[in-house]
């Protein structure tokens, strides 16, 4: 069990790796999912981190912003299934737990992330932090992005969303080590 | 490289698979991911399963449809970066291959909103079953079960599956002729 400073500097430290991983990467998706990976030794290596490559904004269309994305899939990582079926899967206790706690812990990660993004779309973000909205499929409007400061300006959301997946995944293995 | 009959062969396989594995886990990310893997021998095994684990719905909340994410999944791992830097990012050709698999995810997706009318799940739910459902309430979950989910979603993994194998097809035929 972590103290709480200690949960705290592991808080901290995720969440500025996510940003520093942003500005490295100009990937809010893969800035996020890495960040979480290397703090809590989670699978998938670098093949995941392929897998999340066109994640942000899903491909670059202004929907769903590739930090929540991230999160999920590090979430996934940690609570998810790693099989289509298993018999134990329709079992009620199981069901149950599934839908109350695993599941829970995704819905309330975005629902988190997005009190304090404001929003779950890469469009709305974007306006919020920098006060219009890119084209990213335009190379002009990409060199604009970068000309505005958009690595710097988009550490915002991999931190935050790197800070509350940490935070859930902390609390949870919690409760297992309290169990 | 496959004939266009093969091409076919393989496109209809990975959908139908898309959508019994649809069938079988009730997860329109994890069927879609797992169909277009098995197909096309992509890496990250379990791992990669897991990690689709909560994207229907982006974590069940009517936005992005899994199987869009999944798909995505699938064109990342064929068409993605595997680190978040390196010097031959920067390179000319690599941004021209960076741009040229961007662009192919992103017509994936724009595909699948024509064919299957939006690429959230609220929406494509509205359309198939005519109303929206709160699977965190097991009572919903039930209800959805019991309106034929499990046969009635199989149409998004099957176009997702399909649109994602196409593209892939096509990169490699690409790459082929390099």
């Amino acid at each position: 069990m972590l103290s709480d400073s200690e949960k705290k500097r592991v808080l901290d430290r995720v969440s500025k790796k996510a940003g520093d991983n942003e500005e490295l990467s100009i990937s809010c998706a893969q800035g996020t999912l890495t960040a979480l990976q290397e703090e809590f030794n989670l699978g998938g290596g670098t093949d995941v981190l392929k897998a999340a490559t066109f994640m942000p904004g899903v491909a670059s269309r202004k929907e769903t912003c590739g930090a929540f994305l991230g999160g999920l899939m590090a979430l996934g990582l940690v609570f998810g299934r790693d099989k289509l079926y298993d018999p134990g899967y329709r079992d009620p206790a199981t069901v149950k737990e599934y839908a109350a706690r695993k599941k829970r812990t995704a819905w309330k990660f975005c629902e988190e992330l997005k009190k304090e993004l404001g929003s779950t779309q890469c469009r709305d973000i974007h306006t919020r932090l920098m006060g219009r909205e890119y084209e990213f499929m335009n190379p002009e409007e990409f060199q604009q992005f970068l000309k505005d400061g958009g690595p710097k300006q988009c550490r915002v959301p991999p931190e935050k969303a790197a800070r509350i997946a940490a935070e859930i995944i902390l609390e949870e293995l919690e409760k297992d080590a309290s169990a | 490289m496959p004939s266009p009959i093969e091409k076919s062969q393989i496109i209809d396989r990975v959908s139908k698979k898309a959508g019994d594995n649809e069938e079988i886990s009730i997860s329109c990310a994890q069927g879609t991911l797992t169909a277009l893997q098995e197909e096309f021998n992509l890496p990250g095994g379990e791992d990669m399963v897991k990690a689709a684990s909560f994207m229907p719905g982006i974590a069940s909340r009517d936005e992005t449809c899994g199987a869009v994410v999944a798909g995505l999944m699938a064109l990342g791992m064929v068409l993605g970066r595997g680190k978040l830097s390196d010097p031959s990012y920067n390179t000319p050709e690599g941004k021209a291959k960076f741009f040229k698999g961007r662009e192919r995810a992103y017509r994936f997706c724009e595909e699948f909103k024509r064919e299957i009318g939006s690429t959230m799940c609220g929406d494509i739910r509205m359309k198939i079953f005519g109303r929206k459902y709160n699977t965190f309430n097991p009572e919903e979950f039930e209800q959805l079960v019991a309106d034929g989910a499990q046969k009635k979603c199989r149409v998004a993994p099957e176009a997702a599956a399909r649109i994602a194998a196409g593209i892939i097809l096509e990169a490699q035929e690409e790459d082929a002729r390099i």
